[in-house]
């Protein structure tokens, strides 16, 4: 393994710590802990938002807080939920007083402790929702679908509407919005080469150089499907295909596409292949109406990209072209 | 008795971080930290007994650590906390219902069942074993973990043959067979430090 970094056991706090220093004017973090919170906040009146996975998703999540989308995280070791401790003191650090919404991927040590914050924080007073983001549809069943892409646009949507309208959105307003986008959000991905986990130090899977893994997650984790390796055109047609037939686009809809690299990939790659993604759209007659190319919720240096799409209507439309100080947040991150 | 098997957990961390290849490697890491912990908040209680003792550790698990691991082990450690409260020393018939208990409390908290390729193939079969040793004649607490340790390892190496149907390996379908289960080998593991120690 040859990486840049100090101590291989350190990695997920170091990261954090830079990220942090990089933007002290909207970030605050916790001492000691892997909890970053807006400086601005807590925003009285303003439903609050939380969040969390395990670190090596940069800039996830840690780069969505701030005005206009996530008011705390939570981050575990690599690849690792945060334990329902820190959660709950993100939970406790963000309340204005008008509830929390915690955005919440679909995996089985994020449920357990997102669940156990959630229940204490209720216990504490402090009324406590959860969106369940499950939109990678490589996977056929509902119930077993891995939180991808979708979630940075729950964050930046349910975040506009928390934000916009403080006092007048509810708790059930926001959530109501944000289990829109999950029930209109797919998300699918391709991987070229593996990641390695630093406190590990060796690949997370082997793949040849001929190869291409369908269906990935984003924890390094090898894919539902390996094929042969394909064109940039060949893994859009796949992708956006499955993506289209799982959320029934058809002619006429508008989307937004978050096209990412999962961190090891060039930009000319991912630029390459958000051409061929538009390309297969327009055969589809479905418009791009917004569009995001970069890294949102990489893998570390794990070579592959991640497609989203978002069907939009009016309301999601507007909200996700609202303005937000969270550093992550641009159409080409 | 519980820290030492707790720092031999620890010692054997990298090996189950290789385990768990099939998922995200967090594993060592994750619960060598439990175990750190619990041992350091549990070196400041005045003479805990055993539901106290698995009243801490549970609660270290489940808030302190993260990952699956942590929310599953830390619930079951806290569920046997409650079956053991005020219980002063450890016998064979308290092994079982400490088992027991963890046994209850990961299949509702983790929805997988035994077969699913979980650290339930070895907790499980661990269970039965203590519950057996306990109603014989000459159980001491010594037999029960042998006993338990043993069920668990043959239970954690029988998960080498499945394919895994809950949790990031799921994902892997027919993959994931040829691997032993990382949470059924730290199972096993735990329960032989601790037979080791008694």
């Amino acid at each position: 393994m040859k990486k840049l970094l100090d101590d291989p056991k350190s990695v997920a706090d170091d990261a954090l710590e830079g990220m942090v220093l990089s933007c002290p004017s909207v970030l605050r973090r916790i001492p000691g802990k892997r909890i970053v919170l807006r400086r601005d906040g807590p925003v009285r009146g303003k439903v609050a938002l939380v969040s969390g996975a395990g670190s090596g998703h940069e800039p996830a999540h840690v780069g969505y807080v701030g005005r206009g989308m996530l008011d705390a995280v939570a981050m575990g070791d690599v690849f690792s939920a945060p334990g329902a401790g820190d959660v709950l003191t993100a939970i406790r650090s963000a309340d204005g007083g008008s509830g929390v919404l915690l955005v919440l991927p679909n995996y089985g040590g994020d449920v357990l402790n997102f669940g156990l914050a959630e229940r204490q924080a209720r216990g504490a007073g402090i009324p406590t929702e959860h969106v369940l983001v499950n939109d990678d549809v490589s996977i056929r069943e509902k119930g077993k679908r891995r939180g991808v892409g979708a979630a940075i646009l729950v964050e930046k949507i349910a975040g506009a509407k928390a934000e916009r309208d403080v006092g007048g959105a509810t708790l059930a307003d926001v959530k109501a919005v944000a289990e829109a986008v999950v029930a209109n959000a797919g998300s699918m991905g391709a991987a070229l080469a593996p990641c390695v986990i630093p406190a590990v130090g060796r690949p997370t899977f082997t793949i040849g150089d001929d190869e291409l893994e369908l269906g990935i997650g984003i924890h390094g984790e090898a894919g539902v499907e390996r094929v042969g390796m394909m064109t940039a055109d060949a893994v859009s047609e796949r992708l956006v295909g499955r993506i289209a037939e799982d959320l029934r686009l058809s002619r006429g809809d508008r989307v937004a596409v978050l096209a990412q690299g999962m961190g090891g990939t060039s930009n000319m790659e991912k630029f390459i292949f958000y051409r061929d993604v538009r390309r297969q759209l327009g055969s589809l007659g479905v418009v791009a109406a917004a569009s995001y190319v970069g890294e949102y919720t990489a893998s570390m240096e794990m070579a592959g990209v991640h497609l989203t799409l978002l069907r939009l209507n009016d309301e999601l439309e507007e909200l996700l072209g609202e303005p937000t100080e969270a550093p992550a947040w641009h159409a080409w991150s | 008795m519980f820290r030492r098997a707790a720092e031999a957990v620890v010692q054997r961390a990298s090996y189950l971080s290789e385990l768990d290849m099939v998922g995200d490697a967090d594993f060592g890491v994750s619960v060598s930290k439990g175990f750190t912990l619990a041992v350091e908040r549990l070196s400041r209680e005045d003479d805990p007994d055993v539901g106290r003792v698995l009243a801490v550790a549970g609660e270290t698990f489940s808030m302190e650590v993260g990952s699956t691991i942590g929310a599953l082990f830390g619930s079951a450690l806290t569920e046997a906390g409650k079956a053991m409260e005020g219980r002063k020393t450890l016998d064979a018939g308290g092994l079982a219902t400490i088992l027991e208990a963890m046994l209850a409390a990961v299949k509702t908290a983790g929805g997988a069942a035994v077969g699913d390729k979980t650290l339930l193939d070895a907790l499980e079969p661990a269970a039965l074993a203590a519950d057996a040793a306990a109603s014989e004649e000459d159980g001491g607490l010594g037999r029960g973990l042998a006993a338990a340790a043993s069920a668990a390892e043959a239970g954690s190496d029988s998960t080498a043959g499945m394919v895994a149907r809950v949790g990031r390996a799921s994902y892997l379908g027919e993959r994931s067979r040829g691997r032993v289960d990382p949470g059924a080998a730290f199972i096993a593991l735990f329960l032989r430090s601790m037979s080791r120690v008694e």
